[in-house]
């Protein structure tokens, strides 16, 4: 007897059909992961430590200069000072790269590439489908922003010592403080792509070109940042999605002032919020032709 | 059609409309930039009535002089009056102009204001006096009668209630004006002196431990000169003071020792003359960051109020001449006046101040319950300090001079940090003595004036005593950066007896937090920049002579709301994760509601077999019109039975592929249902599992081979791999050896096949198949057909949209036409196409073959093309018909199958055209 009639026959007596669970978390996982687009960014990521650690050897130790100001000046010094450096350098555009590159194409590519409909009528749920994406993309992102963070403190403690953060113009900090303190950075400056897996989530389920949702999120996070620069507009500048860029800095600095962290958690929080339940609306409705 | 373009825009404004109202809701929990302790000014700008009036009041230039000299005020009227009145008075070497943003807040604030210039400056007239009890005091005395006499100021059983507020030279005014009049309520003064003599020369802060003689003073040459350049004018090297002022000012300037005349002018000048018959409610707000007039000074003004009588609340705040005037402190006067000028309210006995931010912590606000003086309430810390014995020199003149600190620059700052710092890393190492202490070991607050002795020798041997000036400082290192302690530099002058003495110092009284690894750092001079110093040559052996005392003050409540986030922010981020999670829920519970498929079947029978739940495919009433206008499907409507195989045949744009997509989920219909199985069709429904799909066209992963592509496929759906039976549906694409190469690198037929393949896999019930021909050479073809008849023939179901008519009436059982949109006709093929058994001749003769064709009795019509006939034959057999035609003379030119099912196609769409 065919399977499905079992299955049927089952669900005449419930009058309901029990459906499977469609698109498990790791198939999608092994479909992004097979990309060698989505496998080159992680190595990347886990290889810029690397390469910044032998970029500060070529270049040497920095001019002895009893008043560093700057990350720059100390990354040097120690373990956990490189790590707060690689953090620094990463934190911005890389990052909003990688996420644009990530959520942009969850829909978008799909469709450039005919799947998305064949996805849906398995069926998938749009919901769902959208769903799952954006999971599988925030655990990469997730994991390869931590990845950078562990590798760089490896690289860092290996190269340097194991002292914690130099404070420009105060103490050195123990290791272990340090470490918390890392963690507690990458936290933020993962909470400061919120607003990017927002807009990405939204232009990739609006558009059909995965190059044009990725390149729509660097485009806006340019100019939040030019507008951002323009002091004069005041309050209005809260609203700036990468208005709070900087906070991750509350962390590596002394004393913390954690005011901006978790103003950067609620502005991220809102705008992916918003974003998301519009592309959750969007996808619902929307009429597939890809 | 009108309507469905109105629901769609409809839609898409409710949409927008509830995007934007959420945009709003959550925005207003984003916090504005913090404000700084200023009020807002939201009151100020709705004010309709209130009024401004500048004018000129006369007062006599000297007590008893008929001659008047002119002071230009401001009077400031609220909106609502009578209303309290405040004086307000500027600091040195500034006008009114200074005081209109204050002005302007207490106007708000509902208080009738008089800001005035002092005399000697701006456009007043008469000698800067230095508020002496001649000049300046009696010229606030007056003006206090012009509010008096302003009907605007509320007045208590004819006294007006006015209170004075003033800021350095303003400060001292306001404690001189509030001792001397009775009609003063409260006073306010802030940054200011109690003894002019101790504030500008101040009188040594060490004496020889076991002597009595007065002590010996110094000249703050550095604050003095930047204070008298305020008064100086092109015209005049005196400026505006007044020639006593001029004259004392040039004697010390050139180095002589205050005379006994001196000190009283200076002393003419301070409250502390006076305060011994104030009453007035007073608050005193002294600046940590002032190395002019110093914590010392308002603890000398709280000591005779105190004594007065009159209730007095001291605070230090983290501002001052040398750290940004009188930043912060607007909130904290509004306050008081409103507690203690509108009302009375009793003046509390407690005292607050700020702890400076440091390297690794943030400013924070004590309030202790009352005020100790400078020497703590709290038990004293002896930090031990370790430093050679070292000999230090004064140069001739006093230059270099040391420098630490410029007058009014805030070396808080970072910036200024670091150009204190630049400039100080010239300071001739030859002139200090500096003695470290180890690292501390936990957190201490430093609050009040330090203690420290030293031992003090003069270098060279000598008979006589001699007079000894150093300047004592203290610092603080934090891993690599030094800061100097708020506060300033301590002037040392004793007469020291030939072998030496030991000093008993106090330090300029000071806040700071010690965060433990710090290490304190007292140095002491021989010059400082900012003090008269000594001109003759000397050197000093000096050593430490015991640990230095740091007096605490017992907090009772500590204020540390810098660096902590906003209660808002926080309970703004619980509202989004609630709303989030919400909105989450709905999501999963609107999901579960789309699963129920037949509610109603376990209520007709308790089991009922499959074939009770409707046909595979029934369409009704579909119908789609774009956002362009275009009407791709009108009211289609048909229904696919069990084991049939339907073909689906239209010219290009007939609306086939949007029915199609409609059937499978992917477009919403305007109107009309598709319903499968008994199920109705739409996005996502589980039904959808029964129905295979491929629709325009293949869709896979380039870089993945087919194997793989078909096993993630079939991984997404969820479903056991066994289900999917992947031999049989790999047989049907027939790749061979390719299956495992990546999908880039195949043809478009071989595409074409794994994608029909994919839509088989699993051996779905309905198979939705949109031109599976394209790109599929005649024996693929052919093989196609034969793969769906089977499966036809196996129980299911089977929809072909297509435009080869040769194919559908081959493969197909049933046929839908289609044409712009709608259903032209539908039923099975040999119905639509016709008779199968007819022939198409091709004759020469028409006329001729017509007779003989219906002698012989057979059915026979015109054909398309001229020269044909269509023929039934009927009983008769084809080559019978044959040769009664040849014989009657006519020529056959072809004989060929009727392609009946074009004809009827061509005809049933209406196309002048032959078919491609």
């Amino acid at each position: 007897m065919n399977p499905k009639d079992t299955l049927i026959a089952g669900s005449a007596t419930t009058g309901r059909v029990r459906r499977p669970s469609t698109m498990p978390f790791r198939v999608e996982l092994a479909r992004q992961l097979s990309q060698w687009r989505v496998r080159i960014v992680l190595i990347i990521l886990v290889a810029l430590p690397i390469i910044v650690r032998v970029a500060l050897l070529i270049g040497g130790p920095p001019s002895s200069n009893t008043n560093a100001t700057t990350l720059i000046d100390l990354a040097q010094v120690s373990g956990g000072t490189f790590a707060a450096f690689v953090i620094e350098l990463t934190q911005g555009i890389l990052i909003t790269l990688i996420a644009a590159l990530l959520f942009g194409d969850m829909i978008a590519g799909e469709a450039s590439r005919s799947t998305l409909k064949y996805l849906l009528t398995i069926p998938v749920p749009r919901l769902r489908l959208l769903g799952v994406k954006v999971a599988v993309s925030s655990a990469i992102l997730l994991a390869g922003i931590v990845a950078l963070t562990v590798v760089a403190l490896v690289v860092g403690v290996v190269s340097y010592g194991p002292g914690g953060i130099q404070i420009p113009g105060g103490p050195l900090l123990d290791l272990g403080d340090s470490i918390g303190r890392i963690a507690l950075a990458t936290a933020t400056g993962a909470s400061g792509l919120l607003w990017a897996a927002g807009l990405g989530t939204l232009l990739t389920v609006v558009v059909n070109s995965p190059l044009a949702a990725a390149g729509g999120v660097v485009l806006i996070s340019i100019l939040s940042r030019i507008l951002d620069s323009i002091t004069t507009l005041g309050n209005v500048r809260l609203f700036l999605p990468t208005h709070y860029a900087t906070a991750f800095q509350q962390f590596l600095a002394a004393p913390t002032d954690l005011a901006p962290v978790t103003d950067s958690i609620l502005s991220g929080l809102v705008w992916a919020l918003v974003l998301g339940t519009a592309a959750a609306l969007w996808f619902r409705r929307k009429d597939i032709s890809g | 059609m009108r309507p469905a373009r109105n629901l769609a825009r409809s839609r898409l404004k409710r949409f927008f409309t509830g995007l934007a109202l959420v945009a709003i809701v959550s925005a207003l929990a984003l916090p504005a930039e913090p404000a700084s302790a200023m009020m807002t000014d939201a009151r100020s700008s709705a004010t309709t009535s209130t009024a401004e009036r500048s004018f000129f009041v006369p007062v006599a230039e000297s007590p008893g002089s008929a001659k008047t000299i002119d002071l230009d005020v401001t009077l400031y009227t609220p909106a609502i009056t009578p209303a309290p009145a405040v004086l307000l008075a500027h600091g040195f070497g500034q006008t009114k102009a200074a005081l209109v943003p204050e002005a302007k807040k207490l106007q708000a604030a509902g208080y009738v204001v008089l800001a005035y210039t002092a005399r000697g400056f701006g456009r007043s007239g008469g000698s800067i006096g230095l508020d002496s009890l001649d000049g300046e005091v009696p010229d606030a005395r007056s003006l206090i009668t012009v509010l008096a006499n302003n009907s605007a100021v509320e007045k208590k059983a004819g006294d007006p209630l006015v209170g004075v507020v003033g800021g350095s030279y303003g400060g001292a005014l306001a404690l001189m004006v509030g001792a001397t009049d009775p009609r003063v309520d409260t006073v306010v003064a802030a940054i200011t002196w109690n003894n002019l003599a101790n504030a500008l020369v101040p009188p040594s802060a060490g004496t020889v431990v076991g002597s009595s003689e007065s002590p010996l003073r110094d000249f703050k040459s550095g604050w003095v000169s930047r204070l008298f350049g305020a008064g100086i004018t092109p015209t005049n090297p005196c400026g505006r003071f007044t020639p006593q002022f001029c004259a004392l000012y040039t004697s010390l300037i050139a180095g002589k020792a205050p005379s006994a005349a001196d000190l009283a002018l200076l002393r003419n000048s301070s409250p502390s003359t006076v305060l011994a018959g104030s009453h007035a409610p007073t608050l005193l707000l002294q600046g940590l960051q002032d190395n002019l007039f110093g914590l010392d000074q308002a603890d000398a003004n709280e000591r005779q109020l105190t004594k007065a009588g009159a209730p007095v609340q001291v605070e230090w705040f983290d501002g001052g001449h040398d750290g940004g005037g009188l930043t912060g402190t607007d909130s904290i006067i509004l306050s008081w006046l409103a507690d203690h000028l509108k009302v009375h309210k009793p003046v509390p006995a407690s005292f607050s101040y700020a702890v400076p931010a440091s390297a690794t912590a943030f400013g924070r606000t004590i309030t202790a319950a009352r005020y100790p003086g400078l020497a703590g309430s709290s038990s004293e810390r002896q930090v031990s300090l370790s430093g050679p014995a070292a000999t230090i020199v004064n140069p001739p003149g006093g230059e270099p001079a040391s420098v630490i600190g410029l007058p009014g620059f805030d070396a808080g700052s970072p910036a200024g940090s670091a150009i204190t710092s630049l400039i100080g890393a010239a300071n001739p190492s030859a002139e200090r003595a500096r003695f470290v202490s180890a690292p501390l070991t936990s957190s201490t607050l430093l609050a009040g004036a330090a203690t420290v002795r030293l031992d003090v020798a003069p270098a060279v041997g000598t008979t006589a005593p001699t007079d000894a000036l150093l300047y004592a400082q203290l610092s603080v290192t934090t891993g690599d950066a030094t800061r100097v302690l708020p506060g300033g530099v301590a002037p040392i002058r004793v007469t020291i007896p030939p072998g030496g003495a030991t000093v008993a110092v106090r330090l300029p009284a000071t806040v700071w937090s010690f965060t433990a690894g710090d290490r304190l750092a007292l140095t002491i001079r021989t010059s400082d920049s900012q003090f008269q110093g000594a001109l003759t040559p000397a050197a000093y052996r000096v050593s430490l002579d015991g640990p230095i005392s740091l007096p605490g003050i017992a907090a009772a409540a500590i204020d540390s709301s810098a660096g902590q986030p906003s209660v808002a922010v926080l309970v703004g981020i619980g509202v989004t994760l609630l709303v989030a999670l919400i909105l989450l829920a709905i999501a999963l519970v609107l999901g579960r509601r789309g699963d129920r498929t037949v509610p109603t079947v376990d209520e007709i029978a308790p089991v009922a077999p499959p074939s009770d739940q409707g046909p595979p495919l029934q369409i009704r009433g579909l119908t789609k019109r774009f956002r362009s206008g275009f009407l791709a499907v009108d009211d289609v409507s048909f229904t696919v039975e069990r084991g049939q195989v339907l073909g689906l045949l239209g010219e290009n744009g007939a609306g086939k592929t949007t029915t199609l997509r409609m059937v499978a989920g992917l477009i919403h219909p305007d109107s009309g249902t598709a319903s499968s199985f008994g199920a109705v069709i739409s996005a996502g429904s589980p039904v959808l599992a029964r129905l295979g799909c491929f629709i325009e066209g293949p869709g896979f992963l380039p870089h993945l081979s087919g194997r793989r592509n078909l096993e993630l496929y079939w991984a997404a759906t969820g479903r056991p791999r066994r289900e999917a039976l992947f031999d049989e549906v790999l047989t049907v694409a027939d790749l061979g050896a390719a299956i495992s190469k990546p999908v880039r690198g195949y043809s478009q037929g071989m595409r074409q096949r794994l994608a029909i393949a994919q839509a088989m896999l699993g051996m779905p019930d309905l198979l939705v198949l949109d031109e599976p021909t394209n790109g599929l050479d005649p024996p693929q073809i052919t093989a196609l057909r034969g793969v769906l008849r089977r499966y036809a023939e196996s129980g299911r179901t089977v929809i072909v949209s297509s435009h080869l008519l040769g194919e559908v009436e081959l493969t197909c059982s049933h046929v839908v036409v289609m044409s712009h949109g709608r259903v032209v006709a539908s039923g099975p093929v040999g119905e639509i196409a016709g008779d199968s058994s007819e022939l198409l001749f091709g004759v020469t003769d028409v006329a001729t073959a017509t007779v003989t064709l219906r002698d012989l009795g057979v059915d026979f019509a015109d054909g398309r093309e001229p020269g044909t006939l269509r023929v039934t034959p009927g009983s008769r057999s084809v080559d019978a018909l044959v040769a009664a035609l040849v014989e009657a003379g006519v020529g056959i030119t072809g004989v060929q199958p009727g392609r009946h099912l074009e004809e009827a196609f061509l005809s049933l769409i209406g196309a002048k055209e032959p078919s491609a």
